[in-house]
């Protein structure tokens, strides 16, 4: 099962920590191009607010979607009759990024609530947050946890995305031996 | 629109069009041979394995469910005569509306409390609903519609005020009604010297669709409207006064004086101009201006488009509090969905942020946990 990255603040969260998250499958990651283009398309507010996302450029990777490439988008056609029929309101980017997920079998990755909502609810998708990524690459020893890493998460509590799942610190504690926020 | 039922009923036909077994398809989805069979009793399958069925029969959902009909309208006197709305135009209003329709799907029937009837659509009517606007809101006699005014008047009216970009065709704006809501479509490319002129016609159109009396003879329904538009934008002791002020003059002298007018009061020069000739055609003076349009298209440029208003403030408090000043009707509803948890950020990106400056991340926390950025 591979991380379908569907957020700006995601990429911007754990691109530091780990660059070669979209370069090597071994990492999990996966990107839509239109979700990487958000941070750093012509008028993208993120170039300003975050001017080291420039520096990272180089290390996406776009996702093919191959022979299945058909059925995303029957998928995509599906997920937003069924969002209309329940009155969700969702974008093509959500769309496209469900029924990735949904075709592949992947997760989703993003911090929007109400998108986590419906994933799960309507279409069984699981959500995995930016610390459960880190502790999967920590898990699987692909990752080692060092001070500059850590501080890096301090950047997270500036953009106020440090209430992260109760479970996902517990683990980040025991796996780092590091209090998540000291 | 809602899924009704009956899918049990569809889902037998398709396995038996489709040559599949309860196991074939089963196996086909991954799924237990009970789990088909609870479906063909009459449960609807999640989203995700609703999904595969279509994909596996290939069949699309609509095969399954049957929708409610048709929910969004374009009135279809609109398309008589000579009026200006074509096909094309009507076409890509309601593919535009298609975007908004989600909001309106679990929202309470229309309020028709504020509605204005009438009987026949002549210049006399169409005067009289102008003025019925203008006393709504309370403008002073001899003034203007402001933009606040004109905002105002749609809320009370109950009519939803949207801001799309008409990309194939470069309308100003359209009336449509989704779910029998009356709802204006605004070109975020509309200059502001325009604006209050363009909306206010659209509310004609909204005042027209709702007439308890029917679709009453008289006047092409867009000369109509833009009679409300005109009456209510621009009241007669305001005519009278630009006309003092004008009358005698050159011509050059007219078009400046007319251009001052416009400016301080945020409408076109034309439409002014016609109103004065109509009611003093005898003042020979008055056929002597030439050129307005020139003069006109000269002033439009040093107004701003509408799109433009929205990135001046980087500042997303501010920001919503104009949003909410130009259609609080529309914001509502969005707040509505907010609170239900059925809007992900990426779609209020696209309904309610128009201004690159600003995160959506900033609009939701404001607008869901009222937090200070």
């Amino acid at each position: 099962m591979n991380f379908v990255i569907t957020d700006t603040c995601i990429i911007l969260m754990l691109i530091r920590i780990q660059p070669l998250m979209f370069k090597e499958d071994k990492y999990k990651c996966k990107c839509p191009p239109v979700v990487f283009s958000e941070l750093l398309g012509n008028n993208s507010p993120f170039r300003k607010k975050y001017p080291f996302i420039h520096n990272y450029k180089q290390y996406y990777k776009p996702y093919y979607l191959g022979k299945k490439k058909e059925q995303v988008k029957f998928y995509e056609e599906e997920i937003s009759k069924i969002a209309n029929a329940n009155g969700l309101g969702v974008s093509s980017v959500d769309v496209h990024v469900l029924a990735v997920s949904l075709v592949f079998g992947h997760s989703l990755s993003t911090g929007d609530d109400n998108l986590i909502k419906l994933a799960t609810e309507h279409f069984e998708v699981e959500n995995i947050s930016a610390l459960g990524i880190i502790n999967y690459w920590l898990e699987n020893n692909l990752l080692d946890w060092s001070d500059e890493k850590h501080d890096l998460l301090f950047c997270w509590k500036n953009d106020k995305e440090h209430l992260q799942p109760k479970e996902e610190i517990k683990k980040f504690e025991k796996l780092t031996k590091r209090k998540f926020f000291t | 629109m809602k899924i009704y039922e009956q899918f049990s009923i569809k889902l037998k036909a398709a396995l038996s069009e489709k040559g599949f077994t309860q196991e074939g398809l089963a196996k086909e989805l991954g799924v237990t041979r009970s789990t088909i069979s609870e479906w063909l009793n009459g449960k609807i399958p999640s989203g995700k394995h609703l999904l595969k069925l279509a994909w596996v029969l290939k069949l699309s959902l609509d095969s399954f469910f049957s929708y409610q009909e048709e929910s969004i309208s374009v009135p279809q006197h609109r398309l008589k005569g000579n009026a200006k709305l074509k096909h094309e135009y009507i076409d890509e209003a309601i593919e535009l509306a298609k975007n908004f329709l989600f909001l309106f799907s679990e929202l309470d029937e229309p309020d028709y409390s504020g509605q204005i009837s009438f009987h026949g659509k002549t210049k006399d009517v169409a005067i009289k609903i102008a003025k019925i606007l203008r006393e709504r809101v309370s403008v002073p006699k001899d003034k203007p519609i402001s933009y606040g005014n004109v905002f105002e008047i749609a809320a009370k009216l109950g009519i939803f005020i949207v801001f799309v970009d008409f990309e194939k065709t470069s309308s100003y704006a359209a009336h449509t009604q989704i779910l029998k809501h009356n709802v204006i479509m605004v070109n975020k490319k509309t200059n502001m010297l325009d604006l209050i002129f363009i909306v206010l016609h659209e509310i004609g159109h909204s005042i027209c669709a709702d007439n308890l009396n029917g679709d009453v003879n008289g006047i092409d329904e867009e000369k109509f409207c833009d009679l409300i538009a005109s009456y209510t934008q621009l009241p007669e002791p305001y005519i009278d006064n630009i006309y003092e002020a004008c009358s005698g003059e050159k011509p050059a002298n007219i078009i400046n004086t007319l251009k001052i007018y416009s400016r301080e009061n945020y409408h076109a020069m034309y439409g002014v101009f016609k109103r004065i000739k109509e009611k003093y055609k005898d003042d020979l003076s008055l056929q002597k201006v030439k050129n307005i349009g020139g003069a006109n298209t000269n002033l439009v440029k040093t107004f701003y488009s509408l799109e433009k208003i929205f990135t001046e403030t980087n500042n997303p408090f501010e920001y919503i509090e104009l949003f909410k000043n130009l259609s609080p009707k529309y914001f509502d509803a969005i707040l509505k969905k907010i609170e239900e948890k059925k809007i992900t950020k990426r779609r209020l990106a696209e309904l309610i942020l128009y201004n690159p400056k600003i995160l959506i991340d900033e609009i939701y926390a404001v607008l869901k946990y009222k937090e200070e950025i």
